[in-house]
């Protein structure tokens, strides 16, 4: 497996990089208007005729310990014996999350399938849903990683692209068949729950209406004060702690992604049932940099010392540079010294991320959160 | 977005002003941002504590209350059961409850002497050993046995029989069911001297 990347503004960054790679998959992840208005794709297939281009609108990019904001970020791939297959779905109104899910894998399934890069729209969809339809009807070892598409904490617009095709509601999924590919993963958030614990008493799917018999907007508008006019991105500084009763290490961290202020309802990226106990979550710059060292140690427990990773892909919360400020380097930082410094770290700051983790090796949907996966080719 | 007003009393009092001409006009921004930013997370901390706090003494106030209400509930419970007690004592019937499972609870002051038993002996005995124990007192003719393992079966039933026991007292013995809230916990038996 060969790796490139290229920082892209212009045309001529393609030509500054003086590439020999022909890749056959280009991860392409950028602010949302950018993607359309650089003519990326018509660009890319010039230069790289063999090329699938997918990825996702994001808020801020991912280069080794470099964030940027500005610039699509482009990482090359050339697989030596890992085939490639991609398949997206467009989202509307009347989309069983779950039931598409479930055609994604079976368009995907197939002989040697190792693992499945998925990316989602960020807006009024339900990825958890959609998840557990993939995963139920996956292969047993084919892991799922991923992320869903952010813009600039605007809420407005998220996109997913495969080439010309740009999905404003809908996924895209990568499947990579492969006898030699390594996966290694970990995921970690770094947020701590604070308060009383409190109970979901109405919801429905993704939607929650009340949190201890009260509108749950009004619980959001109350501690988040003067900051409430700012929702939902003010939101991502106190997601929800969805505990698992039966196993505390199996609770999940969950965002909002919208609001109905007629309704008092809060929507989510995932699912969160009635009746679930859940707290509010703070974070502050060390816990959320703890949480990347261990997201890369737990990522390191996967592969430990047989082998490098020539690919570590990280999909971060967007609410975390609203914490970290100057200081998400350092978290990048914990990451490429821990992951190790031979392979490229990629990534992208979005509205969800999507792997598996030590309890849950199929898959998990989480917020505010560092995965990390790892690719590697051994040949 | 507006320079942090700390930041720019800052550059004030120090007449550090010209760093904007000396091309750190980013540097600044970035400080600038740092303190709102930190501006923030302190509100947002404060407010929670604040909220938490109070969310916290409430329930905490709720508990006290709830605490306050049981402890006044057991008082009640604990009259209850001497007024009860002294109901029992003053019969001259004697009685046993058991259990659902038919394991004695509790029995009244007269058991021992009617079954020819002593406190301590009544006191540690299982349905089995009761068993025992009645038919060597007595002569059984089964009836009693039988229908106290009828009961164990069949929590609803009522039962009558007569003892006969070897030192010649004849105990009417009757038993019913008691149950709370539409469950069956246990059994209430009856012991009539007749002779």
């Amino acid at each position: 497996m060969k790796v490139s990347h290229i920082h892209y503004a212009s045309p001529d960054d393609i030509k500054q990089s003086a590439t020999s790679l022909r890749p056959q998959l280009i991860l392409c992840f950028a602010p949302a208007t950018l993607y359309a208005s650089l003519n990326l794709t018509e660009e890319l297939n010039k230069h790289f005729p063999d090329a699938q281009i997918i990825g996702c609108s994001a808020a801020g990019t991912i280069r080794g310990t470099q964030v940027d904001d500005s610039r699509a970020s482009l990482t090359l791939l050339h697989f030596e014996e890992t085939e490639v297959n991609i398949v997206s779905k467009t989202f509307n109104n009347k989309t069983h999350y779950h039931d598409t899910g479930t055609h994604l894998a079976h368009e995907l399934r197939g002989l040697g399938l190792k693992h499945v890069f998925l990316f989602t729209s960020g807006l009024q969809s339900n990825t958890s849903a959609l998840l557990d339809g993939l995963s139920s009807s996956l292969p047993r070892q084919a892991t799922i990683s991923g992320g869903v598409a952010a813009d600039n904490h605007n809420f407005e617009e998220t996109l997913c692209w495969h080439n010309e095709l740009i999905l404003e509601q809908g996924c895209i999924a990568i499947g990579l068949y492969s006898e030699s590919l390594e996966v290694g993963y970990g995921s970690f958030s770094g947020y701590d729950r604070f308060g009383c614990q409190r109970t979901i008493t109405k919801s429905k799917a993704n939607t929650v209406y009340e949190i201890d018999g009260q509108p749950a907007l009004s619980l959001y508008q109350r501690y988040l004060g003067d900051y409430a006019v700012e929702m939902p991105s003010s939101a991502q500084l106190q997601p929800l702690y969805l505990l698992n009763q039966s196993d505390n290490e199996k609770s999940l961290v969950r965002s909002i992604s919208g609001f109905d202020a007629a309704s008092g309802a809060l929507f989510f990226h995932g699912d969160v049932a009635e009746g679930s106990q859940v707290y509010l979550m703070k974070g502050n710059a060390d816990g959320l940099i703890e949480g990347a060292l261990i997201s890369a140690l737990l990522a390191k427990e996967t592969f430990r010392d047989r082998y490098e990773p020539e690919l570590t892909l990280c999909i971060a919360g967007a609410g975390r540079p609203m914490i970290l400020g100057s200081r998400e380097e350092d978290e990048l930082e914990k990451i490429s010294d821990n992951i190790g410094n031979h392979g490229y770290v990629v990534g992208f700051y979005g509205y969800g991320e999507i792997g598996p983790n030590r309890h849950d090796p199929g898959h998990s949907l989480n917020n505010q959160s560092i995965a990390i996966t790892t690719l590697t080719e051994l040949i | 977005m507006a320079m942090h007003p700390l930041l720019r009393r800052q550059l004030k009092t120090h007449n550090a002003d010209s760093l904007k001409d000396l091309g750190l006009n980013g540097l600044l921004e970035e400080i600038s941002e740092s303190y709102y930013r930190n501006d923030r997370s302190q509100t947002l901390f404060e407010r929670a504590l604040d909220l938490t706090s109070e969310e916290f003494l409430a329930k905490a106030a709720d508990n006290t209350r709830e605490l306050h209400a049981l402890s006044g509930s057991h008082e009640q419970v604990e009259q209850l059961l001497t007024m009860l007690s002294s109901t029992i004592e003053i019969s001259t019937d004697a009685l046993l409850l058991m259990d659902a499972q038919g394991e004695p609870v509790l029995f009244s002051e007269r058991l021992p002497d009617y079954l020819d038993a002593d406190d301590e002996f009544l006191s540690c005995l299982n349905n089995d050993e009761l068993i025992h124990h009645i038919e060597s007192v007595t002569d059984e003719n089964g009836e009693f046995t039988q229908q106290f393992k009828h009961a164990l079966q069949d929590p609803s039933i009522t039962t009558c029989c007569t003892l006969i026991l070897k030192n010649g007292k004849t105990l009417e013995c009757h038993s019913l069911p008691y149950q709370q809230e539409g469950e069956k916990m246990g059994r209430v038996w009856n012991f009539r001297l007749l002779s």
